[in-house]
């Protein structure tokens, strides 16, 4: 009877002693926890700060699911019931402006970052992406935009698209297609955002009073929508568009029979492709992401992760040494050679080893200078849902009407009234 | 056999005045004494959190920009009921509720005739219609998912998942294969009261089988369906799992709980998603108080014609 009595309670309070995680009263160093989307290079990285801490503090990572929605959910989810076990954050980019103003996240003091903390030290779209109300909420990890792939042989001696016009014609010409995001989930809201940026528009614009207010001008907001459609139509958009991902582009661009020429993806492919088919790979080329308006460097959306610290920490200085040593030049280098996801930090724009394992490297860093990054807005789930609500499927695109219910429900979406 | 057969004698009794005696009201008053610590439970753990749900509705409540909460009365209902999102969500729903639903009827009636009737093997046919209901719904849905799909599907180079039609199919056809088994039970029980004199009376006043079916067999057992339909459509309009999994709200197949855990879960905005919640919540209430009421009014017909 004692014995069940005692296994229940071991049954019962193993889970909660799990939960409690950052538990310092158990001696050793403190625990830094990091919740963090499961990335190949995490380990890496963890054990060179761990080491190089010698005792001053410990991290360990806490795994979220590997999809950035169901990533969000968890965190948001903690982070309402103000769970004191989450020290250190990995956000996605879009996350630092609503994590910022429900005060999930602290703010970095002048001077507390030691490698990314001014911009001088960081590409200017990244940098960007980590402020919120005049103040540094995040510290960026790493960084990512979208660049156009195409197959060398598929290609032949034709000159590289550098418009989204072209494109589409040297694909219906040669008669392949061109893989990019459809399905009705983020990818699809980070697709419109380059369009939209590159014609010279914008989702949202700061007011003064550090909240945003719509902004989506309806010259460039309809060309963006003009794109997507004649995409949609056009026998270049393969069959499953309206169901496809990042990952269902790569792997229909990386098939040994496939008859997609083009894609338009983030650079972790490159590794991918590289592991899987070092010949394939040979084939692959790359270019900037192409332009809307000729002459006009195109704005693709940023990507990549910022760290933040959790406002319930218990050793906020402990969170905020594994910063500075996770920003540091070699676990950039780290996080860019084994997972594709190029530095932030200028340093390391010309890194010559960088540029031996990731050759589209210069073009990388100069589309970061340029990137336009998604809304930072404490609404921007309520936004992306809103596009995602109506720009899927694309074929249905109206750019009149479409327009109109965009503005509409973005209008709502601001102000947390859209039903979405 | 002009008239419907009707059921026997004995149910009389259940209707008419009985005199209770001191022994049955003491053991009445036991009775409710000892069901009473349950029913305080219940109401706690579900009374409460509806409650709360309303209370929340009336206002606006973003854990996202916590400052700007305030009270704004049914402003929250306003927003969901003039949105086109929501409209779409509620049409959404019940397509999948009637179609799905219909469809089980039919084949869950069949089923339920089969186990009735089976001869031989009688276990192992029950065993094996039932399989389906005892599959967690999110693997019968990922199941399905990865059935259909081009890459990983054997139905061939199409798509269903990429297009309106072929979404609210794969939903509907995952529903009708998970719950048809719940259904057939439910049906089985019915067709259990179905009295086999009856039977026997009607094949010797020479009906055939066809006859036997809809003039002995299913007016009988009406009440027995009308709680089927009513069960089963009361958990296919709460639909969340399968859409979640299958088409997560594409091609319009969005459902009212997708939407409520849009808001709540996902976007934290408690008052409009209580709000949304709420609705969904009176809905059931009305679909189960229409079915309630066309319950009674059956059995009421049932024993006028005695």
């Amino acid at each position: 009877m004692r014995a069940t009595a005692l296994l229940a309670a071991a049954l019962f309070t193993a889970p909660l002693a799990a939960c409690g995680g950052g538990d310092d009263t158990a001696g050793g160093p403190p625990t830094v926890n990091w919740y963090i989307g499961n990335e190949g290079w995490l380990p890496d990285v963890i054990e060179a700060c761990n080491a190089e801490a010698s005792g001053a503090y410990r991290i360990v990572a806490e795994s979220l699911p590997t999809n950035p929605d169901q990533q969000r959910e968890q965190l948001v989810r903690r982070l309402a019931a103000r769970d004191d076990s989450i020290d250190l954050i990995g956000m996605d980019v879009v996350w630092t402006g609503e994590f910022a103003k429900a005060g999930w996240i602290t703010p970095f003091e002048e001077g507390e970052l030691e490698n990314v903390g001014s911009a001088e030290q960081v590409l200017k779209g990244p940098f960007e992406s980590a402020q919120f109300d005049d103040q540094q909420y995040g510290a960026p990890l790493n960084s990512n935009t979208r660049l156009l792939w195409y197959r060398k042989s598929m290609l032949g001696d034709r000159p590289v698209p550098k418009t989204w016009d072209e494109l589409l014609d040297t694909a219906e010409e040669l008669d392949v297609k061109v893989q990019e995001t459809g399905k009705r989930a983020e990818s699809l809201v980070v697709f419109f955002n380059a369009l939209l940026e590159s014609a010279g528009g914008s989702i949202v614009q700061p007011t003064e009073d550090g909240t945003t207010e719509l902004d989506l001008p309806e010259e460039p907001t309809k060309k963006a929508l003009e794109i997507m459609r004649r995409y949609a139509d056009s026998a270049a958009a393969p069959a499953a568009l309206s169901t496809s991902a990042e990952d269902d582009n790569r792997l229909a661009f990386e098939s040994p029979d496939s008859d997609s020429a083009f894609m338009l993806n983030w650079p972790y492919v490159y590794p991918s492709v590289l592991e899987a088919d070092p010949e394939l790979a040979k084939d692959y080329g790359w270019a900037p992401y192409p332009a809307v308006v000729e002459g006009q460097p195109a704005r693709p959306a940023l990507g990549g992760y910022n760290l933040g610290i959790g406002s319930y920490t218990r050793d906020r200085d402990a969170a905020l040494a594994a910063v500075n040593c996770l920003t540091k030049p070699e676990q950039q280098r780290t996080i860019a050679t084994t997972g594709g996801q190029p530095s932030v930090l200028r340093e390391l724009g010309d890194d010559p080893e960088l540029l031996k394992q990731l050759p589209f490297l210069p073009i990388m860093t100069e589309q970061l200078e340029n990137a336009a990054p998604r809304p930072v807005s404490p609404q921007y789930n309520d936004i992306s849902l809103a596009v995602r609500q109506v720009l899927h499927p694309m074929q249905d695109i109206d750019p009149e009407k479409s327009y109109d219910d965009l503005k509409d429900l973005l209008e709502r979406a601001l102000k947390s009234q859209a039903v979405l | 056999m002009t008239a419907t057969t009707t059921a026997p004698a004995s149910r009389k009794r259940s209707g008419g005045p009985v005199k209770t005696t001191d022994r049955a009201k003491a053991e009445r008053n036991l009775g409710l004494k000892l069901a009473a610590p349950a029913a305080i439970i219940m109401l706690l753990v579900t009374a409460y959190p509806i409650c709360y749900a309303v209370y929340l509705s009336l206002f606006r409540y973003d854990l996202r920009v916590p400052e700007e909460n305030a009270f704004v009365g049914l402003d929250n209902y306003v927003l969901i009921l003039t949105s086109g999102v929501w409209w779409e969500a509620v049409l959404a729903t019940a397509v999948i509720t009637v179609i799905s639903v219909a469809i089980e009827l039919v084949i869950g009636l069949a089923f339920a005739l089969v186990m009735h009737r089976a001869i031989f093997g009688r276990r192992t046919v029950r065993t094996a219609i039932l399989i389906p209901y005892g599959i967690i719904t999110v693997i019968a849905a990922f199941a399905f998912r990865f059935a259909v799909q081009p890459d990983t599907g054997f139905i061939g180079d199409v798509n269903p998942l990429g297009g309106t039609i072929g979404s609210f199919a794969t939903i509907i056809i995952t529903e009708v294969w998970k719950t048809t088994p719940f259904m057939s039970l439910l049906l089985l029980a019915g067709l259990a009261t179905v009295p086999e004199e009856l039977q026997e009376a009607a094949k010797v006043d020479g009906a055939t089988a066809w006859q036997r079916l809809w003039k002995v067999t299913l007016p009988n057992m009406k009440s027995a369906i009308l709680v089927a339909l009513l069960f089963r459509a009361l958990d296919a309009f709460r639909i969340f799992d399968t859409v979640y999994v299958q088409t997560a709200g594409q091609f319009k197949s969005q459902t009212i709980s997708g939407l409520g855990y849009n808001a709540l879960i996902s976007r934290v905005n408690l008052g409009l998603g209580s709000a949304i919640s709420i609705l969904l919540f009176l809905m059931i209430i009305a679909i189960a108080f229409l079915f309630v009421k066309g319950f009674k009014t059956n059995l009421g017909t049932v024993k006028g014609e005695d």
